[in-house]
């Protein structure tokens, strides 16, 4: 009931001052996505003339300077979030903690105050609370959007990387990932290949013999 | 200044300092007892800084066959050969198999050599980046099948048992599914199955996390993601707790033993190729492919329904890696008529290699796989 009133007191006082000091987290992140965009459409601006060779790569390099400033943007908040789930667990079992403690220390059991009783409290407490927690689908989905930001981010580096690398004349990711193909698809032919001819030469020693 | 020193002189105290004398044996036996743990701390840490020289997977063996990706190992047998059929181990590729023969007494691998079955286990290897495109496919179809084709050819036998633990379980099944003809018995421990009933944790991560991404992003999936992903599990009791018992416990050898090889297993993690694991998350843990028949491997469907041959499943009623229910539904899958699953209070790893498992898995598994064996 404490936090409901109190939740609803800081909804009634955003109400009343809206122009205040504090920053609106979904505001921002729509302000810094306006921002973002703004750049990015500015580097597809057309180009005209022998400029336009020459500045197609700087564009390129640009746009995903801009989403990888989106990405890694993202990757705050969902970080943000985390951290948020991580902290809440935390504090519940301590809650607990010092809840179940202070029960044992108030029944008059004199081994209550040992270190042996504390610890199991905390241990169980700090089980439950986190293990509530991984189990949670919420949980989850920040976790999986967080990985995914961050594949995300490493894409774009890869991409700048290998742009960096063709200037060197240096075989890319790309291209090894395409040899590692055709060399595990070659493996998979020579085995096949193999035992096709295992097989015949099985069958023609047996027509021999026969 | 010695301990005794604080301690009080009862011979000149009077009676009414009995209260002073109980606060200086209170903190003389405090202060014993800080010295006593950090002269175990200092020990558990001279411990844990040699612990990579524990040694493991002692069982005698012969390597039959090497290759890049996996090594074929053969155990020479420990009492006279009798069961007929050969029965081939395989491993998951979460980890490595010396959990199978941890140490002597806690050995899957020699309670079955010492049970008269004539054993191989195939040992998977790291793959590299190079190795990223490697699939199910290649782990059935060719790495099994050819150890399956190896053990026939040795043994002079038309086939084989295929026993697997946990991912192994699962390609044991599949295997079994797409070659039943040279398949035995098929004896699996904690398969992955129907991950729809998974609700691990585990499960519960993989349900919201796009594989793709993340296979065209780092390729194979490297340990450090499994670690995270395996300290989500029971975080406290099996993670922060250990520890303390191991301080706790840090006289008693064969406790500090047994910890040592444990934990040298759940930190020996090589990376998983990257196709196999976006195959097994996202084909067999997301959309439950494997379950409803639907998992395409090497351009086959898999039909779980085409298993007859003998199934025994075993489960362990405590597993926090794989739902005992997940892995119930093979048994509902399968055509088989001589169908068992046996269920243990037991956890995934306690299930293999625990002293529990020694006196009550074991047994009953020898048992079961003996008397199809001949």
């Amino acid at each position: 009931m404490v936090s409901e009133q109190t939740n609803n007191n800081n909804n009634d006082n955003k109400k009343e001052a809206p122009t205040g000091n504090t920053i609106d987290p979904v505001q921002f992140g729509e302000e810094i996505n306006k921002m973002l965009g703004i750049w990015s459409e500015l580097s597809k601006l057309p180009t005209v003339g022998p400029n336009h060779a020459y500045s197609e790569e700087f564009r390129s390099d640009v746009q995903d300077f801009v989403n990888l400033g989106r990405v890694l943007f993202q990757l705050q908040i969902n970080l943000n979030d985390y951290w948020l789930m991580i902290s809440r667990a935390s504090l519940r079992a301590q809650m607990t903690i010092s809840n179940k403690s202070s029960e044992k220390y108030n029944s008059n059991d004199g081994s209550a105050r040992s270190f042996e009783i504390y610890r199991k409290i905390m241990i169980d407490a700090l089980e439950e609370s986190f293990t509530g927690l991984f189990n949670s689908s919420e949980f989850a989905i920040v976790y999986g959007k967080l990985l995914n930001n961050q594949m995300d981010a490493l894409k774009l580096v890869q991409t700048l990387a290998e742009k960096n690398l063709k200037v060197l004349n240096l075989p890319t990711r790309s291209e090894m990932d395409m040899l590692s193909r055709d060399v595990h698809d070659l493996k998979k032919n020579v085995h096949d290949l193999r035992n096709k001819l295992e097989l015949l030469t099985k069958n023609d020693t047996r027509n021999i013999i026969a | 200044m010695t301990l005794e020193t604080l301690l009080p002189d009862n011979t000149q105290s009077p009676p009414h300092q009995k209260r002073i004398e109980d606060g200086y044996t209170a903190a003389y036996k405090f202060v014993l007892e800080l010295e006593e743990i950090s002269r175990k701390l200092e020990k558990a840490k001279s411990i844990l800084h040699a612990a990579g020289n524990i040694e493991v997977g002692n069982t005698p063996h012969e390597i039959l066959a090497e290759t890049r990706m996996y090594r074929l190992l053969h155990y020479r047998p420990l009492v006279s050969k009798t069961a007929k059929t050969p029965l081939l181990v395989v491993y998951a590729l979460i980890n490595k198999s010396y959990i199978l023969d941890l140490q002597p007494d806690r050995s899957w691998i020699r309670s079955l050599l010492s049970q008269g079955f004539d054993v191989y286990l195939i040992d998977w290897k790291a793959p590299t980046q190079a190795d990223k495109y490697t699939s199910f496919d290649d782990y059935v179809n060719y790495y099994i099948d050819d150890c399956v084709e190896l053990v026939r050819r040795r043994n002079s036998t038309d086939k084989v048992s295929l026993h697997g633990y946990c991912m192994g379980a699962t390609m044991s099944a599949i295997y079994s599914s797409l070659h039943e003809e040279k398949v035995r018995n098929l004896a699996t421990i904690a398969p992955v199955i129907d991950t729809e009933k998974d609700t691990t944790v585990l499960a519960n991560f993989s349900r919201h996390m796009n594989f793709d991404k993340t296979f065209e992003s780092i390729g194979n999936l490297p340990p450090q993601h499994l670690y995270a992903s395996f300290s989500a599990l029971k975080p406290f009791k099996q993670g922060v707790n250990k520890y303390y018992n191991l301080v706790e416990n840090i006289d008693n050898e064969n406790f500090v033993e047994n910890f040592l090889r444990i934990e040298k297993w759940l930190y020996d993690t090589p990376p998983i190729a990257g196709e196999t694991f976006r195959q097994w998350l996202k084909d067999i843990y997301q959309r439950n492919l494997l379950f409803i028949n639907e998992l395409k491997i090497g351009g086959v469907t898999v039909d779980l329904s085409k298993i007859k041959i003998p199934l025994l499943n075993i489960i362990a009623e405590e597993d926090h890696l794989v739902s005992p229910q997940c892995s119930a539904s093979l048994n509902d899958a399968v055509s088989s008529t001589d169908k068992r699953i046996m269920r243990f209070h037991t956890g995934h790893v306690g299930l293999i290699a625990s002293i529990y498992s020694q006196n009550n898995v074991l047994p009953k598994v020898g048992q079961w796989l003996k008397s199809r064996s001949q």
